[in-house]
């Protein structure tokens, strides 16, 4: 019993010691590669409507979180499936997403439909020439 | 000793003026180069001589922001060298074209409301009323010899049409307010997706009944797109004057850049 008790005593000592000399788990490498390695962004959210810095009325509103649901499914789903390209410069859903943040749910909502209700490539006369892209795409990011 | 003194206070003033001279040349060649490095170090080092703060030092400042696209570094030495630059002809049609092509309407705005001399170069009269009057409620005059002349008549229609209209006319039928708005093809697809949802809602309330699932569904679809054509169609025509402007400015630009080329020197 004794010498079963040092054994795996020993084992465990020995796995922690191990493990303490793999290089991708020691202190020192890990400030190394924190000063010389290529600085990268702090991730951003992907769904600026859970940011910590909304109001209370909309992180208690279910439908914001119904309305960015599907969307989440559409984009990372759906659409991989269905191979959708956009003749917008900024898709319909992620442009959807933008104003949904920028003017609030309804307004987001009815601009980000009005969008997709016009994404057709014959759509693209309407537009003046400087608001085409080299790609042939709608350039709809916002004007100052 | 009174001849020592003279010829001493005549070196002096010599000494000054000389050292007061801009070399010119110099700073063409820097411009010329774009070496802006160098041309930034030059002025800065004119401004540790004797002359400080003047004009022609201001005037050479705001031409080195000016070909640097430095906005707000430009505005500060024009104020302090405005009747100077606005007599440089060159520089005035240069800095007029630039404006005309910059992305932000309050800069672009804060260039041509300045109080511009009347003065012999008509063609930088002619862009200042040119953006003054495509940016006020009035039509746009232009002679028919004006090579943008039928893109201008488009516009001056356009400034008269109103959006609340345009979302009255597609609240009526469905793509007639973007129809209204210069917007055909947007109008073409408006009207028929509408029309295939309006008649799918139709038929599926027919069929199953209003209380049905599936109708509440079509009739909620429906109901979004339709409201979404009403909002579009007011705020598509409003977006579409500020991008008409801002190509008619592109264009002008374009023109005056290719038939009346400016250089800071």
């Amino acid at each position: 019993m004794k010498l079963s008790f040092y054994i795996l005593l020993f084992c465990y000592v020995a796995s922690s010691a191990l493990y303490a000399q793999s290089a991708d788990s020691t202190i020192t490498t890990q400030l190394l590669s924190n000063t010389f390695n290529e600085f990268t962004p702090a991730p951003t959210y992907k769904r600026p409507f859970m940011q910590p810095q909304t109001s209370m009325l909309k992180k208690l509103n279910p439908l914001i979180y119904i309305s960015g649901g599907l969307l989440f499914l559409y984009q990372n789903i759906a659409s991989e499936q269905i191979q959708a390209t956009c003749t917008y410069h900024i898709s319909c859903s992620e442009n959807m997403k933008l104003q949904i943040k920028r003017k609030g749910l309804l307004a987001g909502m009815l601009s980000g439909l009005n969008q997709l209700n016009n994404c057709a490539p014959s759509v693209l006369k309407d537009y003046p020439a400087y608001k085409i892209t080299p790609n042939y795409t709608i350039n709809n990011t916002e004007e100052e | 000793m009174k001849n020592k003194l003279l010829s001493l206070l005549l070196l002096t003033l010599v000494s000054y003026s000389c050292s007061a001279q801009i070399n010119y040349q110099f700073v063409k060649h820097l411009y010329t180069n774009n070496l802006v490095a160098e041309h930034t170090y030059y002025l800065h080092s004119l401004q540790s001589s004797v002359v400080v703060n003047t004009d022609s030092l201001h005037y050479m400042y705001a031409k080195l922001y000016l070909q640097q696209q430095n906005d707000s570094l430009f505005f500060a030495h024009y104020t302090q060298c405005t009747a100077l630059f606005n007599a440089d002809s060159n520089a005035l049609r240069y800095s007029h074209y630039y404006f005309l092509k910059h992305k932000k309407t309050k800069v672009q705005q804060r260039w041509f409301t300045q109080n511009f001399p009347a003065s012999n170069d008509t063609l930088s009269s002619q862009v200042v009323s040119f953006y003054s009057s495509l940016v006020a409620n009035e039509p746009t005059l232009v002679s028919a010899d004006n090579p943008l002349f039928t893109d201008i008549k488009k516009y001056n229609k356009l400034k008269r049409k109103s959006p609340a209209v345009a979302a009255c006319l597609s609240a009526v039928v469905p793509g007639l307010g973007k129809w209204y708005g210069q917007r055909p093809n947007s109008a073409i697809i408006t009207f028929f997706s509408q029309g295939v949802y309006a008649y799918q809602t139709i038929e599926s309330v027919k069929k199953l009944g209003l209380k049905n699932g599936f109708s509440i569904f079509s009739l909620s679809f429906f109901s979004f797109f339709y409201l979404s054509n009403i909002y579009g169609s007011y705020h598509d025509l409003k977006d579409l004057k500020q991008q008409r402007k801002k190509q008619l400015l592109l264009d002008e630009e374009k023109y005056y850049q290719l038939n009346y080329p400016a250089t800071l020197y």
